[in-house]
Formats: C-alpha cells, structure tokens, sequence
C-alpha cells in the first residue's frame, strides 16, 4: 500500500507499550475515551499512526485488557476510498436519505444543515448562540428542487432561482463532538458550487462550499 | 442608589406561556388571539426593555461621568457593583420558557410567520440584555472594582493605581471606561434598534389595522 507511510485521512492515535508488575509489557492507546471509544462502537477497531518512521496501523482490543497492532488490510471504513456517487437516480436517492451538515470550527456555536426531502422540498438552516445565549440567532428557509445530474435546480421560497453543480462522494469523514471529545461519523461528501442558501444571504458567503451527509434516522452506511 | 427600577422579564414570559399554554403547540392563532397577546404581553415586555435601556444608559453614563472626573467615586461603585441585566436570563422561569421557544422554533418545520418574528424579538431581546451588561462581573472586572472599592475606601485614588497582579495594570480604568463608553454609545444603541424593528415587525402582524 503506497500510502502506509502517510498519517490516516481521519483523526488517528499513538500506541505505546506500558511495563504492568506481574503482568509484563502491555500496549495501549494514546488519545481521549470518548475518540477511542467512538471507533470501537462504531467499527471495533481503531486507526493508528506511529513506529520509526511512522505508519499506518489498525489496533484492535485483545482479551488481556491490550492491544494488537495489525496490518491494514483495506476492509475497515477508513481505508476505503471515496467513491463518485453518479446517475441521476442514485444522486436523487443519495441526496434524499441523508442529513446534510456544514462541518467547520468556529468561535461561536453554530449548526448549519439542510435537508432535501422525497416530496422535492428542501429545508436548511443556520443557527448560531452568543456568548452565554440562550436564544440562538435562527435563519431557516424552504425551497423546491429538482435534480440533473451534478446539477441542483432550486426555487426559494423566499423569490428567485438557483442553479448549483454539485459532486456527490461515498466517503468517511469525521467530526469531533467538542462538548464530549467523542466523534461524529459521516459517509457522504456533497461539494457545491454556491451554498444551499439564497443567493442573497449574507452568512452563506463565509461557508464552505462543502457539506458533510449522515443516512437519515441510521448510524451510518459504514456500520 | 442606583436609580436602576428592578425589572422582571415577566412579559416575556408570559408572552410565551400564551403561546405553549393558552394556544398550544398547534400554533395557529386567530387574528383576536394575536391581538391580545400583542397589547397584553408583548407591548408590556417592550415597554420593559425601553424602561431598562432609560435606566441603564441614564446610570452608566452617570458612572462614566464619575470615572472621568475621578469625581463622585461611591456613586460609581454602587453603579460598577449593581447586578447587570443579563442576569435577568439565569432566573429559572425565563430559562425555562426562553429554552420552550428555542426547542419549538429548533423543530425542523414551517414556523408561522408571527412565530418567526416573535422569536427573533426575543432573540433580540436576550442580545440586548447582553449589551447592556458591560463590565461583567464574571470577568477580570470583578476584581478590578474590588481593588477600585478598596481604593476609595483607603481614601487613596483610583485612576493613578498600579493595579499590581492584574494582566490590565496600569490601563485597568481605562478599559473599564471604554467598556462603559462602548456599551453606552454603540452596543446598547444597536442593540436596542434590532429590538425596536422586531417590535414594530409583531405589531404590524398582530395589530394590522392600527
């Protein structure tokens, strides 16, 4: 694999071996519990990135409490490359089953979604608290849309048109949950041209021209 | 004193009980229903804020006055001392109603357009509160008018102290002034202003024939 030597397209840990009294040499985990953790619930193992020189490695728990450190061999879900989603129908589909989130940092809290729905109505939203609000700052609006392939034709409930190319990608990403340190897994990639905002909306210019998917009411497609 | 009338929110929170409890999670209000709980809750709750920003502004800038001229010293540190308005938000019945309205409006689905607006004032309304609370005193301000405190009671003068152990030192009253100036002359202005429109935006829609 030519990419042994490269640090994991996702968040990874370091292993190192502790001396146990009675009980010898033990490998563990660097890294939070609520990231170690979220990779075992989710794929029963997790990624590592460590050695001289470092590499790739999938660490697994064995029954004496430890680790074995095993060679990747392709078939967790973060080696998997990302896949084009292409045709009309299964763009529609992709499009339609999943939650779609705008995933970034950001000094305030912020949610930004939308959401595409079976009936051709379309919904996003962008939300963000101040410092110790309760009341955070809503814009949400509602659109009719119509898929071509790569292409995303929208009417905005708020008056005028859109025509938005798109890619549409299978891939893992992974987001960090700051308020528990746990992780958030995600299995598509949308890449637009524009924002799914009206054209008009001031706060859609500083967003990424990226949205991260999740399949709707499941954990996920790599589960 | 301070000058400062003790303000409640309670309008507010009425105003949202009428919605959850008096109309319910349906939300459809005829235009009679929006009419009373425009004159009955709303109005009063703006009337509150307008009250609030009087005293506030009348009583920072009475406490700028006193810092500038280094003059009238107690009146200040009443005034730094007094309870800001934000902590109006920590009383358990607005957090409770205010965290109701945020929950409906977090729903993902059609909010009627008065429900939008309504929220938005008091969104507005909650931004507000934060403007005019300069000088938190959760922050490095708190012991800035301990040592300012301390310092006028000792008889010795505020304005030219070291301010040893605090990152601020000399520039401490400084800041302190400008925070005051900022809240006073642009943030609680500006915020006000969003409230206003918001205000107005409700009144058109619950009262269209006035």
């Amino acid at each position: 694999m030519d990419e042994i030597n490269e640090p994991w397209p996702v968040p990874s840990v370091q292993s190192f071996s502790l001396v146990v009294p009675g009980k010898g040499p033990l490998l563990t985990l660097t890294g939070s519990d609520g990231l170690i953790g979220s990779y075992l619930d989710r794929f029963g193992c997790v990624p590592v990135f460590d050695g001289n020189p470092p590499r790739r490695w999938v660490a697994r728990p064995n029954e004496l409490g430890g680790w074995d450190l095993l060679e990747p061999d392709g078939s967790t879900a973060f080696e998997q490359p990302p896949q084009l989603i292409r045709g009309k129908e299964a763009q529609v589909r992709w499009l339609t089953d999943r939650s779609w989130y705008h995933v970034g940092f950001s000094v305030q809290r912020r949610l930004t979604e939308f959401d595409l729905g079976e009936d051709g109505e379309g919904y996003s939203r962008h939300v963000v608290w101040g410092f110790d609000t309760i009341v955070p700052t809503v814009y949400d609006t509602v659109w009719r849309f119509e898929v071509e392939e790569n292409l995303l034709h929208v009417v905005w409930d708020t008056g005028g048109k859109s025509r938005i190319p798109f890619v549409l990608k299978s891939q893992l990403k992974i987001g960090h949950n700051i308020e528990d340190a746990s992780l958030v897994f995600y299995n598509s990639v949308l890449e637009v041209e524009s924002p799914l905002f009206p054209p008009n909306t001031e706060f859609s210019r500083h967003l990424l021209k990226e949205y991260w998917g999740k399949t709707k009411n499941q954990r996920g497609a790599f589960t | 004193m301070t000058g400062i009338e003790v303000p409640t929110l309670g309008s507010i929170v009425a105003a949202i009980k009428f919605l959850f409890e008096t109309i319910g999670q349906g939300i459809s209000m005829s235009a009679r229903q929006k009419s009373l709980w425009f004159t009955h809750h709303i109005q009063g709750s703006y009337d509150e804020i307008c009250q609030i920003h009087q005293d506030y502004t009348l009583s920072f800038q009475k406490c700028l006055n006193s810092l500038m001229q280094n003059a009238n010293l107690n009146e200040a540190i009443q005034i730094l001392q007094a309870e800001r308005p934000k902590k109006l938000l920590k009383r358990q019945e607005v957090v409770e109603n205010l965290s109701k309205l945020r929950d409906y409006r977090m729903q993902r689905r059609r909010v009627p357009k008065v429900i939008g607006t309504f929220y938005q004032y008091v969104a507005s309304v909650e931004e507000y509160l934060h403007s005019a609370s300069p000088i938190p005193q959760e922050t490095w301000y708190a012991r800035f008018i301990a040592r300012f405190t301390s310092l006028v009671e000792r008889g010795k003068d505020p304005m030219t102290d070291d301010y040893r152990g605090m990152a601020q030192g000399l520039d401490a009253p400084r800041l302190a002034i400008e925070s005051l100036q900022n809240a006073i002359q642009t943030s609680m202005p500006e915020s006000l202003r969003q409230v206003q429109k918001n205000f107005a935006s409700l009144r058109v829609q619950c009262l269209p024939n006035v």
